[in-house]
């Protein structure tokens, strides 16, 4: 299984640079949708029943420090692009950072929403 | 039963929520892009006419000899900025705007471009201007 989740993502890996490069979007998109079904029906065949409580507790400790570590970076750049930006003039900097800060406030707005979400459906 | 209804009613509450940050976002982001264009043709405009934005933007628009596409942005960024003393010289240019009719922003001045740029500058809502002005 682990075999061929790997086998499918570098195809669709391939399949969407190859789409990106080329300009052709529906190749893009259809390299992901070609991708999902494979690991769909892979997933039915092999009736393997996907539940590690080590791998969901790895995968959410590794989850929420992604989370904390891109939260901070994008801040810190977002702040360094707008200081930068307006002391230089440069309108497009400085749009990038503030952009950079809307994604981090949507990063923790989002965080919050699935944490309560998640609180409640495990009787919190 | 009722168990499946909260579950149900969380899941919705979380979707909900996610879609209407989704949605906030890309106004957000979409209100900075606006902010950086009106910027850009300011100071594209002021590093050929004198004044202030407003000002210079009005010129720039005036300016028969000035490339159609600057002229059209003149116009949009002047009905961005929201600034009453641009209104006479926009109206100045406005001949009108018929529904549905195309424009060659390269050719000519877009009487849609003006019809909005009128609309905003006289005092209609501009919902994205809190974000940058």
């Amino acid at each position: 299984m682990r075999r061929a989740k790997i086998l499918v993502t570098s195809f669709v890996c391939a399949i969407v640079a190859i789409g990106a490069t080329s300009g052709n979007m529906f190749l893009a998109l259809a390299g992901i949708a070609m991708g999902a079904l494979f690991m769909a029906l892979v997933r039915r065949r092999s009736g393997e029943v996907y539940f590690d409580e080590r791998v969901e507790a790895l995968g959410g400790r590794a989850a929420r420090a992604t989370f904390a570590v891109m939260s901070v970076f994008l801040g810190f750049l977002s702040l360094i692009f707008i200081f930068i930006g307006r002391r230089t003039g440069d309108g497009g900097l400085e749009a990038l950072g503030t952009v950079f800060c809307y994604v981090v406030c949507l990063n923790c707005a989002i965080y919050s929403i699935t944490f309560k979400y998640f609180d409640r459906e495990h009787g919190g | 039963m009722t168990r499946q209804k909260a579950r149900l009613k969380n899941l919705a509450f979380c979707v909900a929520g996610i879609g209407f940050l989704m949605l906030l976002f890309m106004f957000f982001v979409t209100a900075s892009w606006i902010g950086y264009e009106v910027k850009e043709v300011c100071k594209e405009a002021m590093l050929k006419y004198e004044g202030d934005r407003v000002e210079a933007l009005i010129k720039l628009l005036e300016d028969d000899a000035a490339d159609f596409r600057a002229r059209n942005s003149a116009a949009w960024a002047l009905g961005q900025l929201g600034d009453r003393r641009a209104l006479a010289a926009v109206k100045k240019r406005y001949k009108g705007y018929e529904k549905g009719s195309r424009c060659d922003r390269g050719a000519e001045l877009c009487r849609y471009e003006l019809y909005k740029a009128v609309k905003l500058l006289e005092g209609g809502p501009n919902i994205s201007a809190f974000v940058w002005r």
